[in-house]
């Protein structure tokens, strides 16, 4: 395995964890709260639609 | 302007009977297959009917033909409920559907004759291949269109899962079965040797990830919500885990090529990523767990409440045994044995059956224009019948898996085998009836379910159901792209 192939993996490994920290930051973030809730019940509509 | 748009459920029905009719063909294949190695002459020297040529048709049958039907039937349910829009390209949709059973009819009847690319999940020959790349990317397009008009800003979870299940396994499809045909019936793949083996196994290892989770996760997270009558416990831990699921998933592939010509290191990574996966599998099956809290009482009234819970009960564990086996110490005794055969199918008939048969049971009386199923009654003896064949056969497999497992191993002093292998077959014998009658039991359950489904779709065979408007709800403000309006 050459340096700069150590270095590349590396960085990467790095920006995935960044990301995956990133992707807790976002869905725990105030802003989604209310949207998340709506989302959570969409799927109790199909039964409170039926005549 | 009157409301006119409805939902296109037609295609809906036309996947739901499908499932029906090959969940009993799939598993009757099975059931034999498995009566075979418990009885070998029952193969009556007929050499379609062979364990070799009968076992490509069960799980082909049963993974890409019924639980393929079922996908696309409720992945076609659910992006029209949870984007409140008509299903886009109607046409093309109902080809999906005709393409798609062509496909399985032709795959299930060229197999037994020996015609194969003789690669595991991917026996059909390339000109299958090439039908089931275009009804896939036709499919693709269908979702995606009708995703492009939906009245919902957000896409729900369960359509991100969806979204990945028709991305992934038409990726997986297409690498794995590149090929030069030699004739008709015939042709070789690309790649020789271990690289053969590594692409066979990226690709085995994702249809259980890709087809047989995410697809059925899309299932889960649209399903039990409804059936439980609850918000999903939550919906920010559903996000975390659909990200971690699918880019962890990808690397684990091969696990299955432990102690093979393979590089170590790469199957060290395998067994990395595949203890990894543990936490993002737990996480789904513990938000669909959680989402019933609250509602456990509707586990004693709704029988397909009970088919869910106890699919994520068997999810958590198939996905906790999985990694396990990933080891490379656990699976230097698991290798080769029928404790895969177990895993396998804890995860197929315990996980994946069940959450799809209380799909079925959930979806089926609302596009059948029905309040309920036809029978209740019906319901809970098919949960019954499935729950105990399930057990039967798992933990006979289990039993016949470790009894191998030791036997192969076990040495003599002088380091030769303590047993020949004829001694473990015998062994075992009885576990494999075992795993026949468990079999049986639950192929019974599946006609339970195709005549209870027959008799809730009285009204759609006598086509006197109204289809079910779309409730249009107030457009969002700043929706990118705008939403198409309502057909008149």
């Amino acid at each position: 395995m050459s340096a700069l192939w150590g270095h590349l993996t590396g960085v990467l490994i790095v920006l995935m964890m960044l990301t995956f920290i990133g992707i807790w930051v976002w869905v725990w973030n105030d802003r989604h709260a209310q949207k998340f809730e709506a989302l959570a019940r969409l799927p109790m509509q199909d039964e409170e639609q039926q005549p | 302007m009157p409301n006119t748009e409805t939902y296109n459920d037609h295609v809906v029905r036309l996947f739901l009977l499908a499932s029906a009719v090959w969940g009993i063909i799939g598993m009757l294949a099975g059931m034999y297959a498995a009566a075979e190695l418990a009885w070998p002459a029952l193969n009556l020297d007929i050499p379609w009917l062979t364990f070799s040529r009968l076992r490509p048709d069960h799980t082909f049958g049963v993974i890409f033909a019924f639980g393929g039907s079922a996908l696309m039937g409720t992945c076609y349910y659910v992006v029209q409920r949870t984007g409140q829009v008509r299903l886009a390209l109607g046409r093309l949709a109902e080809f999906t559907f005709w393409g798609w059973q062509l496909i399985c009819v032709l795959a299930m009847t060229t197999m037994p004759l020996g015609i194969t690319q003789s690669k595991e999940y991917a026996e059909p020959e390339w000109f299958i291949d090439i039908l089931i790349a275009i009804v896939w990317v036709a499919f693709g397009v269908v979702f995606f269109a009708t995703l492009a008009r939906r009245r919902i800003r957000h896409i729900y979870v369960a359509n991100w899962y969806y979204g990945a299940f028709i991305i992934a396994v038409g990726l997986l499809h297409i690498v794995n079965n590149l090929a030069i045909p030699v004739s008709l019936f015939k042709s070789y793949p690309i790649y020789s040797g271990a690289v053969d083996a590594m692409v066979q196994w990226w690709y085995g290892h994702n249809a259980v990830a890709f087809f047989l989770t995410a697809g059925f996760l899309g299932m889960m997270y649209y399903f039990v919500p409804r059936q439980a009558q609850q918000p999903l416990w939550s919906y920010r831990f559903s996000i975390v885990n659909f990200w971690a699921l699918i880019s962890i998933y990808m690397w684990a592939g091969s696990h299955h090529l432990l102690y093979t010509a393979l590089p170590d290191w790469v199957q060290s990574v395998g067994m990395a990523f595949s203890l990894v996966l543990l936490m993002p599998s737990w996480g789904s099956a513990a938000n669909g767990l959680l989402t019933f809290n609250g509602s456990w009482h509707r586990l004693r009234e709704d029988p397909a409440a009970k088919f869910m819970v106890i699919a994520l009960v068997f999810y958590a564990a198939a996905t906790f045994e999985g990694s396990m086996m990933a080891i490379k110490t656990v699976n230097s005794l698991s290798h080769y044995t029928d404790w895969t055969i177990a895993h396998v199918h804890s995860g197929s008939l315990g996980w994946v059956a069940m959450i799809t048969i209380g799909s079925l049971y959930a979806m089926a009386p609302r596009a059948l224009g029905r309040a309920a199923m036809h029978s209740r009654r019906g319901m809970e003896l098919h949960f019954w019948l499935h729950l105990s064949g399930t057990l039967l056969y798992v933990l006979a497999m289990w039993t016949a898996g470790v009894t191998e497992g030791l036997m192969w191993r076990a040495t003599n002093p002088d380091g030769s085998l303590t047993y020949p292998f004829i001694d473990s077959l015998i062994a075992i014998k009885p576990l494999y009836a075992v795993r026949w009658f468990g079999g049986v039991l639950i192929w019974l359950g599946m006609w339970v379910m195709a005549w209870n489904l027959w008799y809730t779709a009285a009204d759609a065979r006598a086509r006197i159901i109204k289809p079910i408007p779309v409730p249009i709800p107030e457009p969002e403000p700043d929706q990118i792209p705008a939403p198409l309006p309502a057909r008149a």
